[in-house]
């Protein structure tokens, strides 16, 4: 009762204190709780204390009432102190964890503090410091993972889809409250990422979720929860219904969820996607959906785009429907089925009717590579097909073509095959006028862009690109182009055939770099010969490093990560010799020199 | 002989990037001279700056335990990369010639050893004070004190609710005479007011009625704590006044209130001092204090022969905290030969001047755990006496021994063997990050018969008693919730 009076009597100071002390003499509402605080008073005596000070206050002038409701507020605070209030009624229930493994909490917190600024603030070089601490499994220390949730919405998106994709799934479904708490179905950003997150973590529970992002949820958030469905026989009539939606990526979602499910109604809508506008929306989908009768479809749809392009005269629509035509065409990427191959050796069968339909932007030719293309990719027989076609074909298609060879021949057969195009008489100063040039130059340049820019094996590719892609390990080539590359004394070739211990091949980097570090006027000049020069374990490799860095480290204000890269792959002895180098090297070279060193001595060598 | 490795160096630098510009210079061959005296307590030598001369630098390994590094560059960093170089040199086993010491050097090193002899030998002596210099900083000190009793009974008859941005920013400026007054405790003080009305990055901006209404009670505490304040300090001045021998007080924490920066010595001749003692750090964090506008680094220790829990703080100010060395958290065990104990109530600051370490072993953790303190009810009462004296610590740190942890509702909970709960919250509490929502991640073994680290709060409109768990002591770790 006495305490009661006390909370009173600070609400009473606390409403004073809020409006100014000036408000406090004669104050009524204050003023009513002397009587039962003296009467507290008689048995307590800090009760009499109380009520003391409580008359002081309302006694006081504009002069003293300030000090008195502070003297009052000290005193009723202090007894307050003593009273709060512990414990909790209730049944004790014991918290639901999700185990972790041992939780690792012994990260310093030097180490912890960078990292956690990373992940709350903006800024260049966060995503390295993410990356690298995911690597070195910093994540495991669960002080993270609020820090880590946050960073689900970071206005960088890279970092909200690493982090979404690679370093919360590590918590597991313990961080399933704290996402459905925080996820808005009308929010865009991490928003969509929590969505996709939480369907990662417990499909089942987050169903109803997901329907409810289809239902209201922003148009990003549509689109992952489209991506969600699939799995669960009621998710066709979900997909069915999105595939018209009105936001054109939620619809583009839907055709790739869609062609996954092996059913009527889901190929009945790719179907009718493939005949209207929407044809490049759904390739990818197209391409993926497995189902007879989409192959089949996507067969008849294209034979009737290409039957009846020789009876138009509008080179307008001519070139829609070629357009359509290769569109469908690359819908059967990779398809080994009979029908395709047929109907592909069919169509390269017409390719020189074809070739003769010009349209306005598009004409029989574009299709025709396509299709030249399509094999290249395609079955044994259709890679036969089109290498024993090479005659006939364009410089363009040739290319194409020793990349079916490379795939579907024996590497002495490939050899045999097309190195007469590079021995064969051109007229160098004709160039692409003289087709047998350019025939020389496709085939070099055939190889020399897979050296590059290997092709990747595209499973299935996703609308949005870019996800778990492997480049195509391709056969070696025959050892012979390395003897011709040198007997041709031709550099792009050989850099794609080079290996160690070929003394000619040796003899003529040594003479390419002489003459290149001579005619050199920075680093970078010297770096194709210099690189291959490692390949090869040239024995003069190490030497022209050096050399280029005393012939260039006057005017040198930046290495250049390629340099760096071959500074790396040096032998560890030449550390201190590099390091003699540093301080003759401008401040800015130095330190990138120093990093490439720290770099050398950390290798792994086997 | 001196014996310094890679490591040592490292250790030795201020911060990371420090580290790496020392090891650059002598990989830039940067040092023109490197030298070592004929006894092997000194390296000396030149580093090649930007400038024309190059810098002289020097690390005097004459006291191992403190070794002294001097530079001439204008770096406040310390010690200086060009110190680091150069011990990072010797590290590596560059070529350093034995040459005699430089003059200057030599007459540095030569007052250095004689300050060290005077400290030993006045060690022993009184401290002479200046008396008429001390009254005149207490006299100055109680015209500050006068000072804040008006400025407080100004900011009551204004009214918490009447305060504004534009208010609040005049009252910090009126704050600085306070530390022209040498009252820098005090100062604080009024800025942990002015704080309750400016947002998370300290700075003024206009609040919600909403927002205005959450702080008041705190704010009303914080006006009252300031008048007490200005009453005991001035009762405690005016007694230092009247007798100029007296020394700091050491039985309560006015004099560390008012501002008052001990020193080690202090501590010593007041018998502050604890020696050979064991230490164990149970929890760190390091906050961004925008009232007093520094950083603060606090490590929360136990004392493995005591089972006391004191805090150990460093203070980095915005402006200069580039060049102090912040802490870290510590993983081993502490082996302090003099332990200075700051005046304090429950969690006493500490100090010390040199350490060594050891690893943390299963028998640390059985002590440890052996400090918890297993009746809830006796450490509630505990908590709310201290709590009631107005310049107690609000938030005081206590080792809990609990029978199991678990939930009531959607509150945390923890539970003694006699069936005592006290509930766990993150609320009012943002020196560290919250650390409620970790419990979930823990194994369910943590959950039962483990000692709990927690900070007690006392919330003033919902006049709950509650807690924040800081770490958790198993009998094989000590799994640490905040940062």
């Amino acid at each position: 009762m006495s305490i009661a009076v006390l909370t009173q009597v600070h609400q009473e100071i606390r409403r004073i204190a809020i409006a100014g002390s000036v408000v406090a003499p004669g104050d009524f509402r204050l003023k009513k709780y002397l009587a039962p605080l003296e009467q507290a008073g008689a048995k307590a005596p800090i009760f009499a204390k109380v009520a003391e000070a409580v008359k002081s206050v309302v006694e006081s002038n504009e002069r003293t009432s300030a000090d008195a409701v502070l003297e009052l507020t000290a005193l009723v605070n202090a007894i307050l102190y003593t009273q709060g209030e512990t414990g909790l009624a209730g049944e004790f229930q014991k918290i639901e964890t999700t185990n972790l493994g041992t939780p690792s909490t012994q990260t310093s917190a030097r180490m912890l503090k960078p990292l956690l600024e990373a992940l709350t603030t903006t800024g260049s070089g966060r995503m390295e410091l993410i990356r690298e601490a995911h690597e070195r499994g910093l994540f495991r220390d669960f002080r993270l993972v609020k820090p880590a949730l946050a960073a689900l919405d970071d206005v960088y998106g890279e970092i909200g889809d690493f982090v979404g994709e690679k370093i919360l799934p590590l918590y597991g479904k313990a961080i399933l409250p704290e996402l459905r708490a925080k996820f808005d179905l009308k929010g865009r950003a991490g928003h969509p990422r929590r969505l996709k997150l939480m369907h990662v973590l417990d499909p089942e529970a987050t169903r109803e979720v997901v329907k409810q992002a289809l239902d209201a949820g922003s148009k990003e958030v549509r689109v992952v929860a489209v991506e969600c469905l699939g799995s669960h026989p009621d998710d066709l009539a979900y997909l069915l219904e999105q595939s018209s939606a009105k936001a054109q990526e939620v619809r583009q979602a839907a055709y790739w969820a869609l062609s996954a499910i092996h059913d009527d109604a889901a190929v009945a809508v790719l179907q009718k996607v493939a005949t209207g506008k929407e044809l490049r929306l759904a390739a990818a989908a197209l391409r993926r959906c497995k189902h007879p009768n989409i192959l089949q479809f996507i067969i008849a749809e294209t034979e009737k785009e290409v039957g009846g392009l020789a009876k138009i005269k509008d080179k307008k629509v001519v070139s829609t429907q070629i357009s359509r035509a290769q569109t469908l065409v690359t819908c059967l990427f990779r398809r080994k089925e009979k029908e395709a191959e047929d109907f592909f050796l069919r169509l390269f069968a017409q390719s020189e009717e074809i070739a003769k339909i010009k349209g306005a932007t598009s004409s029989g030719s574009d299709l025709n590579s396509q299709v030249v293309s399509m094999l290249a990719s395609g079955t044994q027989k259709m890679q036969q097909t089109l290498v024993d076609s090479h005659g006939a074909l364009s410089p363009e298609d040739l290319g194409s073509c020793v990349q079916a060879a490379r795939r579907g021949l024996p590497a002495a057969q490939v050899y045999a095959v097309f190195s007469p195009y590079l021995t064969a008489k051109v007229d160098e100063k004709k160039k692409h006028r003289d087709p047998a040039w350019a025939k020389r130059e496709a085939v070099c340049n055939a190889i020399d862009d897979e050296y590059y820019y290997p092709h990747w094996g595209d499973e299935d590719d996703e609308p949005e690109s870019g996800r778990g892609y492997e480049p195509e390990r391709l056969p070696t080539l025959d050892p012979r182009w390395l003897d011709l590359a040198v007997a041709l004394q031709r550099f792009d070739l050989l850099r794609c055939t080079i290996r160690p211990g070929h003394a000619d091949a040796n003899a003529f980097l040594q003479k390419a770099f002489d003459e290149s570090i001579k005619k050199s006027k920075n680093l970078y000049d010297c770096h194709d010969v210099v690189s291959c020069m490692f390949a090869a374990a040239h024995p003069g490799v190490v030497e022209a490093v050096f050399a280029m860095f005393d012939k260039h480290f006057k005017k040198l204000d930046d290495m250049g990560y390629w340099f760096s890269d071959l500074i790396t792959k040096l032998p560890k002895s030449e550390i201190s010799r590099l390091e003699a180098i540093v301080p003759k090297l401008s401040e800015n070279v130095a330190n990138q020199l120093l990093e490439s060193i720290h770099q050398l001595r950390e290798r792994k060598d086997a | 002989m001196i014996s310094i490795d890679d490591g040592y160096v490292d250790s030795a630098a201020p911060n990371s990037d420090a580290a790496k510009n020392g090891r650059g210079l002598v990989l830039k061959n940067k040092f023109a001279k490197l030298h070592i005296s004929p006894d092997e307590s000194i390296l000396f030598g030149e580093c090649q700056g930007s400038g024309k001369e190059p810098y002289r630098c020097s690390s005097d390994f004459l006291r191992p335990e403190q070794p002294t590094h001097r530079c001439n560059c204008p770096s406040r960093q310390f010690p200086c990369k060009h110190c680091l170089g150069l011990m990072y040199a010797y590290a590596q086993k560059k070529k350093f010639i034995a040459a005699d010491v430089p003059e200057v050097l030599q007459a540095k090193r030569d007052k250095v050893v004689a300050r060290v002899e005077k400290k030993v030998a006045e060690a022993d002596k009184p401290k002479q004070i200046n008396k008429s210099a001390l009254a005149k900083k207490i006299n100055a000190q109680l015209e500050g004190i006068g000072f804040l009793q008006k400025l407080t009974q100004d900011l009551v008859r204004l009214g918490i609710g009447n305060m504004n941005a534009k208010l609040a920013k005049d009252v910090e400026e009126q704050a600085k005479q306070l530390g022209n007054s040498y009252l820098p405790g005090a100062q604080a003080a009024l800025h942990q007011y002015t704080k309750f009305f400016a947002g998370e990055d300290g700075k003024f901006t206009e609040k919600t009625s909403a927002q205005k209404e959450m702080v008041y009670s705190e704010a009303l505490d914080q006006l009252g704590r300031l008048q007490v304040l200005a009453k005991q300090g001035k009762a405690y001045l005016q007694r230092r006044l009247e007798d100029a021998e007296l020394k700091p007080e050491t039985e309560s924490s006015i004099a560390a209130w008012l501002g008052h920066a001990w020193q080690l010595r202090e501590l010593k001749d007041a018998g502050l001092v604890e020696n050979n003692v064991e230490l164990v750090q149970l929890a760190f964090n390091s906050h961004d204090d925008v009232a007093r506008q520094e950083y603060v680094d606090t490590g929360i220790w136990i004392s493995l022969a005591t089972g006391k829990i004191r805090l150990t703080q460093n203070f980095r100010p915005y402006k200069a905290a580039k060049f102090i060395k912040s802490d870290d958290s510590f993983l081993q065990v502490a082996q302090v030969k003099e332990l200075c104990v700051y005046p304090g109530d429950v969690n006493p600051r500490i100090r010390w001047e040199g350490m060594l370490s050891r690893p943390l072993q299963p028998n640390d953790l059985v002590k440890m755990r052996g400090f918890g303190q297993g009746d809830f009810q006796a450490v509630v009462k505990h908590v709310k006496t201290t709590l009631k004296g107005p310049l107690a610590d609000k938030q005081p740190i206590f080792a809990l021994n609990f029978k199991r942890l678990g939930q009531v509702a959607d509150a945390y909970v923890v539970e003694d063997a006699k069936g005592e709960r006290l509930v766990l919250t993150d609320v009012g509490m943002s020196e560290e990050p919250p650390s409620c929502h970790l419990l979930s991640l823990l194994p369910p073994s943590a959950f039962e018969g483990q000692t709990l680290v927690a900070r007690f709060r006392h919330d003033l409109d919902t006049r709950k008693l509650q807690i924040k768990p800081l770490s958790i002591v198993t009998p094989t770790s000590i799994i640490r919730l905040t940062l």
